[in-house]
């Protein structure tokens, strides 16, 4: 009878059950709908974390990046630097594994790609040497020899036996250049000699332009580091001196080295983790599993070996000064193959083997590899590049983790939100139902007590209608919100999967990395629904309980002493009309008149509070993009390299006429030595071509016009000390004849102003304001190596960031400054007789090494973007209709961007929706505080008040205490107005809305009919 | 001569499921100076006729006049301002405003000084015998036939000709209800006003100069 009579008490009251039933449904829906999208992106996001690796590449940003093989003694430093624990203390970071790679050697393994740095040299047998052979280099005007110039003479021979050689095939003739070795055979006897092949294929008559007869030339040199003779008469091979059974050795380790790439994780290493090399066969070593190993697909094949197999491994040691002089060491460890990698002629000869660090010097500028964890990769990269040295990068490379995740993120941020505001609206709500259907029943309490119903029976009755109208309406929602929910996350994965698509930044050194592409299976149980739908009944059912407690208390209170509130106060004549009983309700008014302010000021301190952070994050990013610089480069394809490059003066010419970019800076690099430096090399064949190994190897004098192109300020800030009377306009404004126009048997003696390495200055005991004479080597565009002296005068220092001393000179000694940007050449330094068109062809073919350019204003980023877009710049491994490859050093500019944009995204949402709390707070309580005084509107109506003046009385009083709040809230916050406007509007907008609500609950009171009013209890 | 005329009035409830005739042809003249008793059941319609004299609502058919003016030409608010002053069987005052505020309130109503109405409103205080200490005192202060008593006074400070009492004593002991019904009493045969009482009291019923009895809408 109980349950039944309830629930038909509650089925009767048909407006307010449909009202209530709807609202609980809705809700539950959107909790369902949100709660399924929240684990949907939580799936997604821990899916992701699982199918990403992300890693940070901790490189020194020296001069000479990023070539492998240099022996940056300065990067060295910043290596020592470098505390192996201090790195693993960071959060986030989950290995750390230092650049170091080791050479090792793996019988019966020949190299056959990568860097084979001796692979010309030779020990080899020869016999019936011939009798010299006498050339001339130059030859006259008939092609005949002209034996008036240089000349060399060789031997023909047999090469018998060859100890070691590449590709050199025994048994034929061969061209024998004793070189300065002072060979002198005897003609049928046989020798073994040490010595080279000359790589004949490159141009130039010092190296390989012999005019021979065509067959394979060897040159003799002297041993490595043994001062023995480079030949020796051997009658037959038992007899060969050891030396050269040796050396023969010697080259065939240093030439067959296997890299040897320790590592924790192979999955970590960067070639794996960009995807530039793939797994063929096997798997991954598991991390910690020492001595297993991946190896390389050509030793697979040259070592026939399989997944599973074992070799042994013998160590090589590297000479500190040159990776690739190897010495092989006693060291030995068997590794066992667990995975092969696909055929990539980069890496072959490499071994990855799961192993500690690498006890050897380094060579490069990678100092190590962190294995971070996804989530923290961005927080965990921060805070490595703030415990770094100076002038060492740290680079995040996520394979598009963050990009992939990032929509989940906002989604689940919107999601949870969502959720929150629910269960706010579904708690409210429910504390509303019980309220109405059971706080409000007093009555029926009272007359069920008085009838003698037990208590039990009594909760009985309430609780079964109630729960009736909650369970069946969380019941609904729940089926409703299971039902939609494939259709909502299908919504929610096609938005993620759009905002991610276009997620890739041309330009941008955020794009720099791989991006990975994965598609991930998610499928989100129902237990969470199921947990959802019961959690809103048990809410339900407590808030029935305790209002049952306060229905079944107000009935009772009335049996015994009840407090009657009496206001204070005496009998007032001042002012009239409606605000006389308004200004009296306040004053009388209680607990009441305090509440309104006090709500009041409490929602405008809310309200502005958080406008505040809102404009204060739109105001701090207005000023970031005022204060952050975004500055450009061009770079290799694959984004490693930005020097060494041939940038065409046509694709500067268009980058200097884009729009918003500015100060673009070029250089170009001649190498350069002092005369009483360069050792002795001797005149003969082999002296010329070690020396031109040494030029090769030797800094670069270069012309610049922008100390931003130096490739020692990529990644320092210029701090440079200038002669007084000198800045960096020298380097723009100078002008100096262009090398290319100057005769190199005749010096000019002009003096050209160059800025200097500090330490080269010190070194040379030199001042700032002091001249030197230096050699430079450049180049026609035959490319026929010529050589000059100039005189360069200090005018300013620099801090050298990398090994070599370079030394930076105006552009003009390359290009004049104007003929790069307007195509004009200066008359000044015009040779004779040389018109513009002229000047346009000779200089029109020049390419730069380096160059960097900066954006006038952040604020354009993506307008540039687009117009270089439009120009077909390629961005990296983005290759567009211009092989010319930018990239734009965006990352701390789109970092803050990115993180305003996302506070102030979160900001508007929670604005909005704080908003609209507050307004329908607002609303609320301003029906609340009118609805309770409907006695006093009816008893004012029934004496005949006016619909104003009734409206009048009580929208009044209710504006003076929500304006009087708002105004101590706005008082209490004025050291936090930023400025502007939006916080006063939006006080505004929270005190309209608070006196809407009042009005429209007065307007809605005024439609009720006023004998109905009349009836009304207090 | 009549003060207050009810002629042939017919009043319909519509509600969702029925239509209910509340008042059926009531036809009945009230003059100055007298006191009349409307008597009925629960249900007889009472509180509808009451509310119909009280120009809270106007009949469906028919006409109520005060002073010769119908109810149906006046405006509503004018009429409950200037033509009858209704007293409530719950008293029905502010309780935010002292009992001389309350008093003043339909004086203020008709413009009147705040200041002159307060005097007015001790004038009045006195007259339904209220002590002057009473002035200043809210609602929750006074006791029910205190109460009721500034409910007359205000009733008094409408300054109208007819006074109607809805269940004036319904809720006050057998004293207080005697010393109520005494000063309407006065207030008719002394002071001329034409009062209405809607009772189910067949006690006040019989003491009043006319009683006119409802049943199921119509006058017996």
């Amino acid at each position: 009878m109980f349950v039944r009579n309830g629930i038909n008490s509650v089925l009767r009251e048909r407006g307010r059950t449909t009202l209530f039933s709807l609202l609980i449904v809705s809700l539950t829906i959107a909790m369902m709908l949100s709660l399924g999208v929240l684990l949907y992106c939580d799936a997604m996001m821990n899916a992701c974390e699982e199918g990403y690796r992300s890693i940070a590449l901790v490189e020194y940003m020296g001069s000479e990046y990023p070539d492998e093989d240099e022996p940056d003694a300065i990067a060295r430093q910043a290596s020592q630097l470098l505390k192996d624990e201090d790195i693993l203390s960071v959060s986030g970071v989950r290995a750390w594994n230092r650049g170091n790679t080791a050479a090792g050697l793996v019988e019966g393994y020949e190299r056959r790609s990568g860097a084979i740095p001796y692979g010309n040299l030779g020990v080899i047998v020869v016999s019936r040497v011939s009798d010299p052979v006498y050339q001339w280099y130059q030859r006259d005007e008939y092609g005949d020899p002209d034996t008036s110039g240089d000349s060399f003479f060789y031997y023909t021979c047999i090469l018998e036996t060859s100890l070691y050689s590449r590709n050199i095939r025994e048994g034929v003739l061969i061209d024998l250049l004793p070189g300065d070795s002072g060979f002198l055979p005897e003609k049928g006897k046989r020798y073994v000699l040490n010595g080279l092949f000359p790589d004949t294929t490159r141009s130039g008559q010092q190296i390989g332009d012999y005019p021979m007869n065509g067959l394979t030339i060897f040159r003799i040199e002297s041993f490595f580091e043994a001062d023995d003779q480079p030949y020796a008469e051997c009658p037959g091979n038992e007899e060969i001196p050891a030396i050269f059974l040796q050396e023969a050795e010697h080259y065939r380790a240093m030439n067959n080295y296997v890299r040897v790439v320790p590592c924790r994780d192979v999955n970590d290493v960067q070639a794996f983790q960009q995807d530039d090399l793939q797994l063929a066969q096997g798997a991954m070593p598991e991390p910690g599993s020492e001595n297993h190993c991946v190896i390389s697909a050509d030793m697979a094949e040259s070592l026939q070996l399989s997944v599973g197999d074992s070799f042994t491994l013998q160590m090589q040691r590297s000479a500190e000064s040159d990776r690739y002089y190897l010495t092989v060491t006693d060291e030995t460890s068997t590794l066992t193959v667990s995975g092969i990698a696909a055929d990539s002629l980069n890496y072959y000869g490499t071994v990855w083997v799961i192993a500690e660090d690498a006890q050897t010097p380094l060579f490069g500028y990678l100092l190590g590899t962190a294995s971070l964890i996804n989530s923290q990769g961005e927080e965990a990269v921060e805070t490595l590049q703030a415990m770094m040295p100076q002038l060492v990068r740290v680079s995040l490379l996520d394979q598009g983790y963050n990009s992939a995740v990032q929509p989940f993120r906002q989604v689940r941020k919107t999601a949870l939100n969502v959720l929150v505001i629910c269960c706010a609206g579904m708690t409210a709500v429910l504390l509303l139902f019980a309220f109405l259907f059971i706080g409000r029943q007093s009555d029926t309490v009272r007359i069920m007590v008085s009838l003698g119903t037990p208590g039990r029976k009594i909760a009985l009755w309430f609780l079964s209608g109630a729960l009736l109208i909650c369970g069946c309406s969380a019941a609904v929602g729940t089926l409703a919100g299971t039902l939609l929910r494939p259709a909502v996350i299908a919504l929610v994965s096609w938005l993620t999967s759009s905002a991610g698509s276009d997620d890739f930044l041309w330009y941008s050194e955020t794009s720099r990395g791989m991006v990975k592409q994965m598609t991930f299976d998610i499928s989100i149980p129902i237990w969470p629904n199921l947990a959802a739908a019961l959690g809103i009944i048990a809410l339900a059912l407590l808030f029935c309980l305790l209002f049952l407690r306060l229905a079944s208390r107000s009935w009772l209170r009335k049996k015994g002493k009840s407090r009657v509130r009496v206001p204070h106060g005496r009998t007032s004549r001042h002012g009239r009309g409606g605000l006389r009983f308004a200004m009296l309700s306040i004053r009388r008014g209680g607990l009441r008149s305090l509440l309104v302010p006090l709500v009041s000021m409490v929602l405008t301190v809310t309200v502005i509070t958080l406008s505040g952070m809102y404009q204060g994050w739109q105001s701090e990013l207005e000023k970031a993009m005022d204060r952050l610089h975004v500055d450009g480069m061009v770079v290799s394809l694959n984004g490693t390299y930005y020097s060494n490059l041939a940038l065409s003066i046509t694709d500067v010419r268009k980058l200097q006429n884009t729009e918003g970019i500015t100060d673009v800076a070029v250089s170009f690099g001649y190498p350069y030595w002092l005369e009483e430096e360069m050792p002795a090399f001797g005149n003969g064949e082999s002296g010329r071509w070690r020396r031109e190994v040494w030029i090769a190897s030797q800094p670069e004098m270069v012309a610049l016009n922008d100390l931003d192109a130096a490739k020692d300020f990529y990644y320092a800030e210029p701090n440079t000390q200038w002669l007084e009377g000198w800045d960096e306009a020298t380097l723009t404004e100078t002008l100096i004849k262009p090398l290319i126009l100057r005769n190199p048997a005749l010096p000019e003696s002009d003096v050209i102003p160059a800025v200097c390495s500090a330490s080269f200055l010190e070194d040379h005991g030199m001042a700032l304001g002091d001249t030197l004479v230096c050699n430079i080597q450049y180049e026609r565009y035959s490319g026929y190596p010529l050589e000059t002296t100039v005189v360069i005068q200090a005018v300013g220092s620099y801090v050298q960031s990398g090994g070599k001393a370079h030394i930076y000179v105006p552009l003009s000694l390359y290009i004049p400054t104007a003929t790069l940007t307007e195509g004009i050449f200066p008359e000044e330094v015009r040779p004779a007789g040389v018109s513009d068109e002229q000047v346009g062809q000779f200089f029109g073919r020049m390419t730069f090494r380096t160059c960097r350019f900066h954006l006038t204003s952040a604020r354009e980023l993506e307008d540039i973007r687009q117009r270089l877009m439009d120009q077909g710049f390629s961005s990296v491994r983005h290759i567009s209709a211009n092989r010319t490859t930018l990239l734009l050093r965006d990352a701390a500019f789109l970092k803050l961007r990115e993180n305003m944009d996302r506070n102030i995204a979160v900001g508007r949402i929670m604005s909005a929706m704080i908003s609209l709390l507050i307004v329908l707070l607002g609303f609320i309580l301003s029906w609340l505080m009118t609805f309770s005084r409907r006695p006093e509107f009816a008893l004012m109506r029934g004496f005949g008040a006016s619909k104003h003046r009734v409206f009048a009385s009580f929208f009044l009083e209710q504006a003076i205490l929500s304006l009087v709040g708002c105004l101590a809230g706005c008082a209490a916050l004025i050291p936090l107005y930023a400025g502007g406007i939006i916080q006063p509007l939006t006080v505004a907008a929270y005190l309209i809305c608070y006196l809407l609500g009042t009005a429209v609950s007065i307007k809605i009171i005024g439609k009720t009919d006023l004998m109905e009013l009349l009836t009304v209890r207090e | 001569m009549s003060v207050f005329e009810m002629r042939n009035v017919r009043y319909v409830y519509r509600s969702q499921y029925q239509q209910v005739q509340a008042l059926n042809g009531v036809s009945c003249v009230f003059e100055p100076g007298r006191l009349y008793a409307v008597m009925g059941r629960s249900g007889s319609g009472k509180t509808t006729l009451l509310s119909l004299m009280a120009g809270l609502d106007v009949p469906t058919e028919g006409s109520v006049l005060c002073e010769g003016v119908s109810t149906a030409d006046i405006d509503l608010e004018q009429y409950r301002r200037e033509r009858v002053a209704v007293i409530y069987q719950d008293f029905r005052l502010f309780p935010l405003l002292t009992a001389a505020e309350n008093v003043m309130y339909p004086m203020e109503l008709k413009g009147m000084d705040p200041a002159k109405a307060k005097q007015r409103a001790a004038e009045l205080i006195s007259k339904v015998g209220l002590p002057e200490t009473v002035l200043d005192r809210f609602p929750a202060m006074l006791s029910g036939g205190e109460q009721q008593r500034v409910a007359i006074a205000r009733a008094l400070g409408m300054d109208t000709k007819v006074l109607l009492a809805d269940e004036p004593t319904g809720n006050l002991d057998s004293e207080n209800s005697e010393n109520i019904f005494r000063i309407l009493e006065a207030l008719a045969h002394e002071d001329g006003y034409c009062v209405i009482i809607v009772t189910h009291d067949s006690e006040l019923g019989e003491r009043a100069d006319e009683t006119f009895r409802l049943h199921d809408g119509e006058l017996l």
